[in-house]
């Protein structure tokens, strides 16, 4: 069984497709999105999803949220003793889905289509698809997530559609598409985006804002209080979408704030942010050779088009209201789950074939004489140009530089500019050459980038027969298959906390943050109904434990309901 | 991308223009192949219906001719002949098309500064302030919101620019900032004509900046643009080496800056002195230029100090000869260096001792090197002031405005020094051929500054900087003819061309009485901000 999943910035959600229809599938607690947070208590079990926020909210230093911001690069997170890189905590979040899969349908789970940005670069998409391998799944393929919330748009009634733009702000990227759909084709001209703009960057501009505005403890910079912070202005952004001012308390050490927004300088502190939307659609407008006008919808993907703003800018930008068909949360993994479907050539989407591109030019860096004979270096040579349909493989021919050179050092880069310096590396390859006088021995070179946004670079030297395949000098790609054994064991040590526990784990992580956040006599009742449900759970009766958890869960809601108030 | 082979053999139907038949015919094929095993089945296939729906394989290739014969508003030959000129672009008309509703107002903007452009040389400066003022509505304007319009004007903007270069050049850095050019020069879909408005404009700076004495190839460039520069033989001399290094890099970067100003008999000149250099080996008269250079380098090393606050090695030498302790060094430097100021060595080591225990460091060190000594005092007290000045107190700050008035006035006919004067100030008073231009009163104020007021740093608390008010920029704007979004620009924004910041930082400083004390202090902090 192959299954589709949309790993998010802030939530990550499964979907199947079965029967001709998609189906999301709920998590441990019943939910169909869970959050992308990872908790790592002392004692070596993981927590993931809600329960994870919750103890992020009491003990940020033992949980994170956000990393598919560091996938991709070499940034080590540290989490307690533990130490990780991004992509083993995305592992982490896809095992528990994975799981939560396995308990719904009673299959075993070996394949799944995962989605990422389409701006991500080669080295992100990379990670994320190691991060399904060390989850314990073969990746079947990566999809660009415009382009799963454009399958879930088009293949809903299966008609022709003119070029429609999709517009997928999500908690940490912005992707722009322009895709059209004939006869059952659906058909991506264009993407662009901004792989650092998001959600969380308007939640942030918030952060800051309260910060300026409010006399927090001294200690404003722990990690508590911005994860608190963090929290609390997330929930006012939340807010916002439906009122027009939205107030937080928090409690932080013995101080109570009420921390109040409104939606006119929510709008002011976010016009930066607005504007970054800008460029990435008019490019993809230029690339596909479109005007405005042409656009037959605007179809939004992402929780952060939920905001009145976002859409408030959108219909400024395209002078027309945008679509409201889809769903923004649970496209993306529909549209996966689809891929998937198309992967496994399921008979209900037989008709039913998608063609995606490649959104950045690739190409290596050359050394080129200019008309006075002087060497100029660091130039950009594109092999494969920006929004040229994939797969696809492409050849150029280079010679070498100096007599005698005995070695080629191919550097490969992303991007647009002339100079590599402002593109971004992606990997070098060093190779000996026959020595001859220059430009006597020439290289072809040959780049593939596949249906999963995946690049290939093989050398071949016509002189010698030989053939090279890219060998990524940098140690984030470099790990052998062994490696990846050894990792994904590594990470198979972390106890992952037992399935029927979860829901009790939650609501004791919800109690505790409660227990935090209020400091009057409400925080004593919290703890006394916090020790009569641990005192439930030590009777290890699930009856017992099920009828105590519901009374307290209802309990905690409604403390958690006045307080918002 | 269009298809090398005939594309209609690989979609297998006969030729046509109906888009209906191609995209069946592609969509059948697409459907019967596996694009993953037989990636160049696809990308043949691909490339064969994007051909077939291109056109171009249904008629003979049309003449391009055609498509570049466009009304360019009648607004003549648009660039100096022989400079490259910029693509042509269909775009712009008369006023760009919008989706958006525009009113007869508008197109009176647009007419306007359409002729704005169009006349003779350079833009007065009354022109380019009413240009800046509708660019201001133009961005201020709500409808940029929308992205048709915004692109237009943008495609439009560019094209006029390009069209009229240099005229409109000082509009150039405004523009290219509001639509972040800059990050997007390479990009060429936005318009053709603007990364050629990048190198245009790196290039006009880099004439200016060469044809400024002190420029390190002012010499060059002079030999070039006029011939022999005037005076005795000795500073005549040019250094083969640069000159060879000037000409390649203005060819290959600028080439159009050498029509534009250079004499093709002088460069053809120099172009062979170089090469014949190069390869018959010196002749005696290189030997003697050489000696030449060596005097000449000789003579600035000395000379260069010979004007009002630097005189000439010898008499500073003369000036420390058979002084042993740093206290009379101090007081020395005090008498040539300060002159007319109250600030003695007594009161100096009185009042700011740690400031008097520097000097006498300070001394230790260039006890040798008299002109160091005076050099690295200088620079250490302009650096001392304007370190501190966000802390001094406000009748101070209106004292560092007065001097800086008075700097202006001498520099507001040179936009380029005048500005990097007003973005860091320090800077450029340390450098030696500025000193001429700031008043002895200037580094007197800064020193008594320096013994009385600075101290106890902290006494005073370190100056908000709460960004100055719009309504105190509109107040000012209002009795002059600069719009109240330039001046802000001038405080707030480190790219403001040089001209705009020179202009608005007077304005502002003359204009200051006609606001309330609260907000001149704002105005005056965000002036004395360095803008780098």
């Amino acid at each position: 069984m192959i299954v589709g999943i949309d790993l998010g910035t802030t939530n990550s959600a499964a979907a199947l497709f079965e029967n001709g229809e998609t189906r999301l599938i709920p998590n441990a607690l019943g939910d169909l999105l869970t959050p992308s947070a990872v908790a790592l208590l002392p004692d070596g079990t993981t927590l993931v999803g809600k329960p994870a926020l919750n103890h992020w909210a009491v003990k940020p230093a033992e949980a994170i949220t956000s990393f598919k911001r560091f996938i991709g690069t070499n940034k080590t997170i540290k989490i307690g003793r533990f130490s990780f890189r991004a992509e083993d905590l995305s592992a982490v979040v896809l095992r528990s889905l994975k799981e939560d899969i396995e308990a719904a349908t009673g299959e075993e789970v070996a394949e799944a289509v995962i989605t990422v940005p389409a701006y991500f670069n080669d080295k992100q998409r990379k990670a994320t698809r190691r991060a399904g391998e060390l989850a314990g799944l073969k990746v079947a393929r990566l999809l660009n997530e415009p382009t799963a919330a454009a399958l879930a748009f088009g293949i809903a009634d299966k008609e022709d559609r003119e070029p429609f733009l999709v517009f997928d702000l999500g908690g940490g990227t912005f992707d722009v598409s322009i895709v059209e759909m004939f006869d059952a084709i659906v058909e991506v001209r264009a993407s662009s985006g901004d792989n650092r703009l998001g959600g969380d960057d308007f939640t942030n501009a918030i952060v800051a804002h309260w910060t300026d505005q409010y006399q927090f403890p001294a200690d404003v910079r722990s990690n508590l209080l911005q994860a608190r912070l963090f929290q609390a202005a997330d929930s006012a952004r939340k807010m916002l979408t439906d009122a027009n001012e939205a107030t937080v308390t928090l409690t932080v050490g013995g101080q109570q704030f009420d921390l109040s927004i409104d939606a006119e300088t929510f709008e002011k502190l976010a016009e930066p942010l607005i504007v970054r939307l800008r460029d990435p659609i008019l490019r993809s407008l230029r690339d596909s050779n479109l005007r405005i006008e042409a656009l037959s919808d605007i179809v939004l993907v992402g929780g952060a088009t939920r905001m009145p703003i976002i859409r408030k800018a959108i219909t400024k930008m395209f002078g027309r209201f945008p679509n409201h068909v889809v769903h923004p949360d649970h496209a993306v993994a529909i549209g996966a789950a689809i891929q998937a479907g198309l992967v496994a050539r399921n008979e209900a989407l037989e008709e039913v074939r998608l063609t995606d591109i490649c959104p950045f030019t690739l190409g290596v860096e050359v050394t080129e004489y200019d008309s006075h004979g002087r060497l100029r270096g660091g130039l950009f040579s594109p092999i494969i140009s920006r929004n040229s349909p994939t797969p696809i493989s492409r050849t150029n021919n280079y010679s070498s530089m100096s007599d005698n050179q005995t070695h080629i050092r191919l550097n490969i880069y992303q991007g647009e500019s002339r100079e590599v310096a402002n593109n971004i590396l992606l990997g070098t390859m060093e190779f000996p050459i026959p020595k001859k006088p220059a430009g006597q021995v020439s290289i072809d070179c040959r780049f593939t980038y596949d249906t999963s946004g995946l690049l290939d670079v093989d050398v071949t030297i016509p002189e010698t027969g030989e053939t090279r395949s890219m060998l990524i000098s940098d140690d984030s790609d470099a790990l052998t298959p062994e490696q990846l054994d050894a990792r994904r064991e590594q990470l198979a040590t972390l106890k992952t906390h037992p399935r029927d526990m979860a829901e009790n784990q939650y609501v004791v992580g919800w109690a505790a943050r409660l227990y935090e956040e209020f400091i009057d006599e409400r925080r004593e009742h919290i703890g006394r109904m916090l020790l009569d449900f641990e005192g439930a759970l030590e009777t290890q009766d699930p009856r017992t434990i099920e009828q105590a958890r519901t009374a307290f869960s209802a309990a905690l809601a409604e403390l958690e309901q006045d307080h918002r108030l | 991308m269009t298809a090398t082979h005939w594309p209609w053999t690989v979609l297998r139907i006969a030729p046509t223009e109906d888009r209906k038949t191609i995209r069946d015919a592609y969509s059948r094929l697409l459907k019967a192949l596996d694009p993953d095993a037989a990636t160049e089945a696809f990308m043949e296939l691909r490339e064969a219906r994007d051909g077939a729906l291109s056109g171009h394989f249904l008629h003979p290739p049309r003449d391009a001719d055609d498509a570049a014969d466009e009304d360019d508003f009648g607004l003549g030959d648009p660039l100096p002949e022989g400079t490259t000129p910029p693509p042509a672009e269909p775009e712009p008309a008369e006023r760009p098309q919008f989706t958006v509703e525009y009113s007869d107002e508008d197109d009176k903007r647009f007419q306007r500064m359409v002729e704005l452009f169009t006349g003779e040389g350079d833009l007065a400066a009354s022109e380019i302030e009413e240009l800046h003022a509708h660019l201001d509505a133009l961005f201020a304007d709500d409808r940029m919101a929308d992205l048709g319009h915004y692109a237009r004007v943008e495609a439009w903007l560019a094209q006029l620019l390009a069209d009229r270069y240099p005229r409109g050049a000082a509009l150039f850095p405004r523009v290219a900032e509001h639509f972040h050019w800059g990050a997007r020069a390479h990009e060429l879909g936005i318009h053709p004509a603007i990364p050629w408005l990048f190198n245009a404009h790196e290039g006009h700076s880099l004439a200016h900046e060469l044809g400024t004495p002190g420029h390190a190839y002012h010499r060059e460039w002079v030999e070039l643009v006029r011939g022999k520069v005037k005076g005795p033989l000795w500073l005549r001399a040019v250094d083969k080496q640069r000159m060879a290094n000037l000409i390649a890099t203005i060819r290959r970067d600028y080439p159009w800056l050498e029509q534009e100003h250079w004499q093709p008999d002088l460069v053809a000149r120099w172009e062979k002195k170089v090469e014949g250099g190069g390869v018959s080996g010196p002749s005696p008269w290189v030997w003697i230029l050489l000696g030449v250079v060596l005097f000449a380098t000789l003579g600035r090393m000395v000379g260069d100090d010979s004007d009002k606050a630097f005189s000439s090695t010898e008499e500073v030498v003369r000036h420390y000869s058979n002084i042993e302790s740093a206290e009379l060094a101090i007081s020395a430097f005090l008498d040539r260096r300060f002159a007319g100021s109250d600030v003695n060595v007594a009161s100096l080591r009185e009042r700011n001792p740690a400031f008097f225990e520097e000097m006498e460091n300070v001394w230790d060190i260039y006890k040798a090197e008299p002109v160091s000594f005076e050099n690295e005092l200088i620079e250490m007290t302009t650096e001392t002031y304007f370190l501190n000045l966000p802390q001094l107190s406000y009748s101070l700050l209106l004292d560092e405005v007065k001097y800086r008035q008075s700097v202006l006035d001498i520099l507001k006919t040179d936009p380029r020094r005048c500005a990097d004067f007003l973005r860091n100030a320090h800077d450029f008073i340390i450098r030696k051929d500025n000193s001429k231009d700031i008043p002895q009163d200037y580094f007197n104020h800064m020193l008594r500054v320096i013994r009385d007021d600075i101290p106890a740093p902290g006494r005073i608390p370190v100056m908000s900087i709460d960004p100055a008010s719009r309504a105190a920029l509109s107040r000012i704007s209002a009795s002059t003819v600069l719009p109240a979004s330039i001046l802000e620009q001038a405080l707030t924004n480190p790219n403001t061309s040089d001209v705009g910041l020179c202009t608005s930082i007077l304005v502002i400083y003359r204009h200051l009485p006609d606001v309330s004390e609260a907000e001149q202090q704002k105005l005056i902090v965000a002036s004395l901000q360095n803008k780098q």
